[in-house]
């Protein structure tokens, strides 16, 4: 494989940085070349963020350039729109559909979407879109803090997902505190039933 | 493990990892920095390994100017030595740093350092190699996590064939990069530490200085010439169109060459980007037609590459700031269109994605203070108590109180200003000011604009928002936090009150920002204080500290509610959400953390208690 991109969107908080540090971890462990790119910093005080993760044997900029992403993990709806011009026409998105509403709403500066309005935006450049609540899912399993592994288990079930569920799941016990893993590696286990 | 001393492994290193595994295989003997995104992480790093690897000081120093002179002193006992900082922090150390190397480092001295471009956590997009230029002492600049690790283990031994500071330059970009690293070994022995007592050296008197002035251009001189023999000056000549780019901006194009499948195009890619390698240069612009510089910020190479150009009569096109901007980081299709249209050349891919919705599909996310952040609170009662005030205010989570609805943040131009801004506002405006300045930046340069607000007498309020740690960079431990520099409980806090009042200021307070009626009287008998400075500490923690507890959420008595709106659009915690359909605020439970202030900003008593479940 030369090269797969993975966008990975959210708001700052919500465990993206542990995500693609598990893709990696696994990338590396397959004798991959890897680049992450990633936002830390003022962001990650509830601000959107965004990690760049690029995997295979050619690899060059921490950036996935625009329109050459493979897939897309937006674990926040509005989130995926503002990254969109970054992946491939017909590329995969795994999307979680529970909002977190920002304080520009609240504060009754700007509204919020619908779920629909999202998927539509969405289609317009791929028709690959799974989508659930996985934060619900989260919540039921791990607590919210377990987002990213519902996240990770529904990545590992897309057609053109470089690795297997046990790839990812062995870097999650690689990657995460001993007492964690198993919730961790059961709310990856619930991602991975989410259906199309 | 990063202190596996396992030649050959390949582990993930972020930039930042990556310097500090350089240092190690360098033997480095003394580390320390002041934070500061994108830098944060290399000290962050040596802090959490120190007490495991047994082999370096360390220390988290109150700013980068005693942080830069503990790392000279380090080099001058013959210890390699690291510091770390953001690129404006080297403005606080530069007066240490262009003095000293007049007399030259002993051991290997490293400055890693990390700039902005585009400014992601900010107040400027300052260009550090301009500080390399200022300074005459060489820039190193790496293109991965990987070259980053190898350059800061070659910076040591640069530093000491010239005794000159090395400086290690990452952006936001690729200080927070991770990517593969292989290790190299460990060295077991540090170096003895000596200090060998050299006045000429090692006190730049005016008569030293000028003595060693000319030693010092020498020492450049020579440099620039090791610099065309370095490996790191990586020069392929091949077709007419040559491009010359800086570290991470060689994988842009290298990309974009890749891309296009262009394999006739001459690239130097410079690994050391100041001095620059002249004599390559010369060669590379004797031997191509057209030349496109790539380097984000400012033209330093361009305008050195155009006089090389000029004092040898070639005739050579030499692009760069007239194709590409000086402003924001680069990316592989601002590089791409520069090569295609320089070449020029149509392209064969685009780098043009689905456009985005329109704007009003996406509301603006801004960060925000944190569910529960006393810093809110603050912010609150000092509008409650002068909505009229002057809010000087400086940086750190803080600054965010700048946003709506808390709009309690007027100014903020660099560390310390709060005050030094604040303490002068006061002298000459009629309205009350009130200046907050944070815990971590009130002992990094807030303490001298202290002094001189009380010796000059200013009836500035000072509010220290003291929530017991480093926030906004990612809590590190202060002075007054009661921890040392690895996170160990300290007995004896360095507490701003006391020292206010050892200075005589008359009016000293601490208080409980999350009592906000409190609060706001507090604020009101400061403001009407007129005879000096007030100080008032505002002390509650930061909810991200470690073994923060949470408390039980709050509730809504939804009978007492009159859906005025206040708790959401005036206080505006995160956690409290505005139900249009039932007009009331929904508490989040995953981010309420029951801190409890919300009660007081109701007015009608509708915010309650939580009960526990
Ligand atoms: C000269 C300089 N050094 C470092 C920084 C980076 N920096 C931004 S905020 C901050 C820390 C602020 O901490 P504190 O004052 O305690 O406020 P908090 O974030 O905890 O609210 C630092 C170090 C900077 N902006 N300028
Ligand atoms: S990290 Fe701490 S200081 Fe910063 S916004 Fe959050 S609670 Fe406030």
């Amino acid at each position: 494989m030369k090269e797969f991109n993975i966008v990975m969107c959210g708001v700052g908080g919500q465990g993206t940085v542990l995500a693609s540090k598990i893709i990696a971890q696994t990338a590396i462990r397959k004798s991959m070349n890897t680049r992450v790119g990633e936002t830390h910093g003022m962001s990650q005080r509830g601000g959107t963020v965004i990690s760049h993760v690029r995997i295979g044997s050619e690899v060059y900029g921490a950036l996935i350039p625009e329109a050459q992403g493979d897939c897309m993990l937006a674990f926040e709806p509005v989130e995926s729109l503002r990254y969109m011009n970054y992946i491939r026409k017909g590329a995969y998105i795994v999307l979680n559909e529970h909002p977190i509403v920002p304080t520009s709403v609240n504060a009754g500066m700007a509204t919020y979407p619908s779920f629909e309005e999202v998927k539509k935006e969405l289609q317009r450049a791929t028709d690959n879109i799974i989508h659930t609540d996985a934060s619900k899912i989260a919540t039921e399993t791990g607590g919210i803090i377990s987002l990213n592994m519902v996240i990770l288990g529904m990545f590992s079930q897309i057609p053109t997902c470089p690795f297997s569920a046990e790839d990812l799941k062995q870097s999650i016990e690689e990657l995460v505190k001993p007492k964690f893993v198993e919730l961790n590696l059961a709310a990856f286990d619930k991602g991975t039933t989410v259906l199309h | 493990m990063l202190l596996d001393n396992k030649p050959g492994l390949v582990e993930l290193l972020m930039g930042n990892q990556a310097v500090v595994r350089g240092a190690l295989e360098a033997g480095v003997g003394v580390a320390c920095t002041y934070p500061g995104t994108p830098a944060s992480e290399i000290g962050d790093t040596f802090a959490k390994y120190s007490i495991a690897a047994n082999s370096y000081y360390w220390e988290y120093a109150t700013n980068e100017k005693v942080a830069f002179e503990t790392a000279l002193a380090g080099s001058w006992s013959n210890l390699r030595s690291i510091v770390s900082m953001k690129h404006v922090g080297i403005n606080v150390a530069a007066d240490a740093l262009l003095s000293m190397t007049y007399g030259g480092s002993v051991a290997g001295l490293v400055l890693a350092v990390g700039d902005d471009p585009s400014c992601f956590s900010s107040q400027n997009e300052q260009d550090s190699r301009n500080y390399a230029r200022f300074g005459m002492f060489p820039c190193m600049e790496p293109s991965s996590p990987q070259e980053t690790k190898d350059m800061v283990k070659d910076a040591f031994a640069l530093s000491e064939s010239f005794r000159l500071p090395v400086m290690i330059r990452q952006t936001t970009r690729s200080a927070h990069c991770s990517g593969n690293v292989e290790y190299g070994p460990i060295p077991e022995q540090r170096n003895e530490v000596v200090f060998t007592k050299d006045k000429l050296h090692k006190a730049v008197l005016p008569s030293h200085a000028y003595q060693l002035h000319p030693d010092l251009i020498a020492r450049f001189q020579s440099l620039r010439d090791f610099i065309c023999d370095s490996p790191w000056t990586r020069m392929s000549l091949k077709g007419p169109f040559g491009i010359i780019a800086n570290g991470l901006t060689g994988n842009y194009v290298k990309e974009s060459l890749h891309y296009e499948n262009l394999e006739d195009i001459s690239f130097l890619h410079l690994g050391i980007t100041y001095p620059l390698p002249e004599k390559s240069l010369l060669t590379f612009i004797q031997h191509c037609d057209t030349v496109l510089v790539v380097e984000e910020l400012d033209p330093i190479t361009e305008e050195t590459l155009k006089r090389i150009a000029f004092d040898n009569n070639v005739q050579v096109k030499i692009h760069g700031k007239d194709v590409l901007p000086s402003t924001y980081e680069f990316n592989t299709r601002i590089i791409h269109d520069a090569i295609m249209n320089t070449l020029p050349k149509t392209p064969t891919i685009s780098f043009k994605g689905e456009s985005l919705p329109e704007a009003s599909k996406m509301p603006p996310r801004f960060p925000v203070l944190c569910p529960g952040c006393p810093h809110r609170s603050t912010f609150y009662a000092i509008r409650k108590a002068d909505p009229k005030g002057i809010y000087p205010s400086d940086i750190g989570c803080y600054t965010l109180g700048i946003q709506p609805p808390l709009n309690a943040v007027d100014t903020c131009v660099c560390m310390g200003a709060s005050i030094g801004v604040g303490s002068a506002l006061a002298h000459f405006n009629k309205e009350n000011v009130f200046a907050t300045i944070g815990d971590s930046t009130f002992f990094h340069t807030g303490l001298p604009a202290l002094v001189n607000a009380l010796w000059n007498k200013s009836n500035v309020n000072i509010i220290l928002v003291d929530n017991s740690i480093t926030a906004m960079t990612g809590q590190q431990p202060n002075p007054s936090c009661g921890l040392n520099s690895v996170f160990e409980k300290i007995e004896t806090p360095i507490y701003p009150e006391k020292i206010a009042e050892a200075m005589g200021v008359q009016f000293i307070r601490v208080i409980n920002p999350l009592k906000i009626k409190e609060s706001i009287e507090v604020f009101k008998e400061a403001a009407a204080f007129k005879d000096g400075p007030s100080f008032i500490v505002s002390r509650a923690p930061c909810c991200m500290l470690k073994g923060f507890q949470k408390k039980t959420p709050v509730s809504i008595d939804t009978k007492a509610c009159i859906g005025c709106k206040i708790c959401t659009s005036k206080f505006s915690c995160p956690a409290l959400i505005w139900d249009e359909t039932t007009k009331h605020p929904i508490v989040d439970h995953d981010l309420c953390n029951g801190c409890e202030a919300c009660i007081e900003v109701c007015p009608s008593g509708a915010i309650v208690e939580g009960k526990e479940q």
